[in-house]
């Protein structure tokens, strides 16, 4: 019969330890993708920051384009006058939010760290 | 009957007594498979991957192109019985099963001296596990398939340790292993010091 | 020299007819009616119907599918939301797997045999896969290892003739000898219905009839 020779131990050991490290790589971090969560008065959207995608989220005014790119999000377009919420930029940790008050969108970013300190409608209105 | 034992004649002709010893192997192979699937198991999804143990046991008696028959005799046939030759289930098995057979095989003829059909059937197993949830991951369940993995390669890395252990105690033991490895002539001496070892 | 197509080629070629069919299927209604169809015409065949399998391949692509977020918010149950999108994309892998298990359930159904020296290779194959389920017993205790390897002496010694192996006269799919295992105007009048049946049924979904 043949025996245990050393490569065995050796790739046991490597094998034994890849798993471990995913093991720990992937549950120790569990929320680690964040969601875009974006909502026009009672209806909500939400989207994971890991895919790249554009929506069109209708408000009274007109849709809205959130654009997803690189794991960041932001106003594309926006039928509002301002257009601050394209001036806000991009938003990707947990908590930040965008708002386009006339077009009553509001987009947040949710994830792990998540605050609750922020009351989602006391912003829209 | 070994006379014409030369690469270019042992696989001339479908009778001719290497490309019978694949289709034993390839027979054995589905056969323990369905052998697998009729002992009880605690859990329905272990397995031992005991249709694997042909595919190991050929290391030693094949060159690579007949090695490669037998890896893809195995997959078509398995893909038969089941009847998922022509679905992607099939992508699965061919993908995992020759990733796995072509890491075992270059394993082996780099240093079969210093590794049992343990660590063979350790890396076997990883990389198959691995290509399958790479397909897994653009085939069907997208990037969160991953929060499986861990389980799921800890699952292959004792079942792919007993089958090597199990491996190693059949090639010990079979009087038609050590039968083949000397017609084989491809190790030939590998093959004789391992039946003298296992002799005494 | 006449080609005649053999039984089970018949069904292989229906089989691939169909799957552009599946696989270009837009709407979920259609596609869901489409797998109904196919399990149904593999358990006409003969096949198993393997109603656990289904379920676990739905449930648990659908289910993986759901994390990854995808839009309008249907439920949430903690922190965990069902998105419409994602819902729909599980939905569809799940099918189209399910689908394409059974569409091959049935291609292979008439047990096809393939042409050339791979083919008889196949056939050899079987034939000694044949032998190993027919002859096996169950072993005494301890004894699995040496009654397995007896097997494999058993089948080294030649078990098959010459004619089993078809040596002597090497099955030639392509010959245009008469063939019991020849296709005859009923099978393919059969089949032909089946793919038409399948894609008049797949243009209500191309047509966007049904969602």
């Amino acid at each position: 019969m043949q025996k245990l020779k050393p490569l065995d131990v050796v790739i046991a050991a490597l094998a034994a330890g890849l798993v471990f490290f995913l093991f720990f790589r992937i549950y120790s971090t569990p929320a680690e993708n964040a969601s875009v969560v974006i909502r026009v008065n009672e209806d909500t959207w939400r989207y994971s920051l890991d895919v790249d995608r554009e929506i069109a989220v209708p408000g009274p005014l007109g849709e809205t384009f959130v654009h997803i790119e690189n794991g960041q999000a932001h106003v594309e377009e926006s039928p509002c006058k301002n257009k601050f919420c394209i001036a806000a930029g991009k938003i990707n940790r947990p908590g930040e939010w965008i708002v386009c008050l006339p077009n009553e969108v509001f987009i947040m970013i949710e994830g792990a760290m998540e605050s609750d300190g922020l009351e989602v409608d006391d912003i829209v209105f | 009957m070994s006379s014409d034992n030369t690469p270019v004649k042992r696989l001339n002709g479908i009778g001719s007594e290497i490309i019978t010893k694949i289709a034993i192997l390839a027979a054995f192979s589905l056969f323990l498979s369905t052998v697998e699937y009729m002992i009880p198991k605690p859990l329905p999804f272990l397995r031992i991957g005991l249709a694997n143990l042909p595919i190991m046991v050929g290391l030693a008696l094949f060159s690579l192109p007949e090695y490669l028959i037998l890896v893809t005799l195995k997959i078509a046939g398995q893909g038969l019985i089941n009847g998922t030759l022509f679905s992607y289930i099939f992508i699965y098995s061919a993908g995992g099963s020759i990733a796995s057979s072509l890491m075992m095989y270059f394993l082996y003829k780099l240093f079969h001296n210093k590794i049992s059909y343990i660590g063979i059937s350790l890396v076997g197993a990883m990389t198959s596990n691995s290509v399958q949830l790479l397909l897994a991951q653009y085939l069907l369940f997208g990037s969160s398939i991953w929060i499986i993995a861990p389980p799921f390669l800890l699952m292959g890395l004792v079942s792919s340790i007993l089958l090597g252990i199990f491996v190693n105690h059949f090639t010990g033991r079979s009087r038609w292993y050590s039968s083949a490895v000397e017609f084989s002539g491809l190790n030939g001496k590998r093959g004789r010091d391992e039946i003298s070892h296992a002799e005494t | 020299m006449k080609y005649r197509m053999q039984k089970p080629d018949v069904r292989i070629a229906a089989g691939l007819l169909m799957i552009p069919a599946f696989l270009l299927q837009p709407g979920l209604v259609v596609q869901g009616l489409q797998v109904f169809f196919l399990i149904v015409l593999a358990a006409v065949h003969g096949r198993k119907i393997r109603i656990v399998m289904i379920t676990v391949v739905l449930i648990s692509i659908t289910a993986m599918n759901m994390l990854q977020e995808n839009g309008r918010v249907l439920a949430s149950i903690g922190s965990f939301s069902i998105t419409l999108g994602a819902l729909l994309t599980g939905l569809e892998k799940a099918l189209t797997l399910i689908g394409m298990i059974y569409l091959s359930q049935y291609m292979v159904s008439g047990k096809p045999r393939f042409p050339g020296r791979f083919g008889q290779l196949l056939s050899k194959q079987f034939l000694y896969f044949e032998h190993l389920v027919t002859t096996w017993k169950k072993p005494e205790k301890g004894r699995f290892i040496e009654s397995l390897d007896s097997m494999l002496e058993e089948m080294e010694q030649g078990i098959l003739t010459d004619e089993e192996m078809g040596l002597s006269n090497p099955p030639n799919p392509h010959s245009g000898k008469a063939d019991v295992r020849n296709a005859t105007p009923w099978d393919l009048g059969k089949a032909a219905g089946i793919v038409t049946a399948f894609w008049l049924g797949s243009v209500i979904g191309f047509a966007g009839i049904w969602p």
